[in-house]
């Protein structure tokens, strides 16, 4: 995340819908949204739709802010619960696009080599490890997803991700195994 | 302990570190949990993995800002013709007004009609002529409440498009 929150004078004129102090809060927390919306899409135009309506998002929410809170768990709560409804609502359409981005992925294997790829053995297959765990992640649903990029990004614990989703602890550990045995079984057949 | 419950502990180690010696006895004797906790080991160890994450641009920034003035002329412009529109509908109502159909004067009633009402001495003193007096009001207090409405719009998108 940034290494500060948006001081209050800013965040006072961000909510009276001040363009420049909207747009310093957007630079100051950019890398944090796009980063965990990143971490739930894997696909980094995708990423980029969606952590700008999620911005367009929370600074409408901005009005009901309370300055008496911390900032960052404020915007990381609603940020989260946004990319998390945004993907759920969006699922047909995501599934959709993963079904397109498949397609290419599968057409780009046609193709003839690459040689550098052929050149480096190992950083091919490294690539195409990080593009399987990609496309495997993508199949997750979006719930499970919210919780492998919580916990793998922003390296939360089950009680904190428990808080932050507002779900019960045995469901977040469910989630988090079932997402990584559903990942463990998708890495399994594409080794096959 | 059951291959599940193994398995689980194992996961639990991933997040929490430590795995109890009764898992790791369980996991390395049955043979479909070794292949099992192999590939949730891959599949941690890939999640964990750094990777690149892109970085938020000035290029997005500027698309949030864009999308959020739209957003805030399209709520004003709707704000507008709401206000139009209440507007319009009290200005026609109140020019419609006096060609509302129905009996002017309760002298217009049928005499069975008026035969049939109650007496209502105790509460309007003034007699049913008290009444006759309040008939508008029906028609006026909404046509009131739409302009004050209508006006209300306006001055809030007015605010809205100072600031």
């Amino acid at each position: 995340m940034a290494d500060g929150a948006p001081d209050r004078e800013v965040l006072e004129r961000a909510r009276r819908g001040d363009r420049r102090a909207l747009g310093a809060i957007v630079e100051t927390c950019g890398d944090f949204v796009l980063g965990l919306a990143f971490r739930m899409t894997r696909d980094r135009s995708g990423a980029e739709d969606l952590a700008q309506e999620v911005f367009v998002r929370l600074m409408r929410a901005l009005p009901r802010y309370d300055p008496g809170r911390p900032f960052l768990p404020w915007l990381r709560t609603v940020a989260t619960n946004q990319i998390l409804h945004l993907l759920t609502r969006g699922g047909e359409k995501e599934r959709r696009r993963t079904a397109s981005l498949e397609a290419c992925a599968e057409a780009a294997g046609s193709l003839p080599p690459d040689p550098a790829a052929e050149a480096a053995p190992a950083v091919a297959e490294a690539r195409e490890r990080a593009e399987a765990v990609r496309r495997a992640v993508r199949r997750l649903p979006p719930d499970q997803r919210a919780i492998v990029a919580l916990r793998y990004f922003r390296g939360l614990g089950y009680e904190e991700l428990a808080r932050e989703l507002s779900l019960p602890l045995g469901t977040v550990k469910n989630r988090l195994f079932r997402a990584r045995e559903a990942l463990a079984a998708e890495l399994g057949e594409t080794k096959r | 302990m059951n291959c599940e419950e193994a398995l689980d502990r194992l996961q639990e180690s991933f997040d929490t570190g430590g795995l109890s010696g009764e898992a790791r006895d369980h996991v390395a004797s049955c043979q479909a949990c070794s292949v099992r906790a192999a590939r949730l080991r891959e599949a941690h160890a890939a999640l964990a993995a750094p990777e690149a994450v892109p970085s938020w641009t000035a290029a997005l920034t500027r698309g949030v800002l864009l999308r959020l003035e739209r957003d805030t002329r399209r709520a004003r412009r709707l704000s507008l013709a709401a206000a139009a529109v209440l507007g319009l509908a009290a200005v026609l109502g109140l020019s419609l007004l006096p060609e509302v159909p129905g009996p002017s004067s309760l002298a217009d009633l049928p005499e069975r009609a008026r035969e049939n009402l109650p007496d209502l001495s105790d509460v309007l003193p003034g007699g049913l002529g008290e009444i006759e007096s309040l008939l508008p009001l029906g028609f006026l207090v909404p046509l009131l409440l739409a302009l004050f409405e209508g006006l209300r719009l306006a001055v809030a998108a007015a605010r809205r498009s100072n600031a």
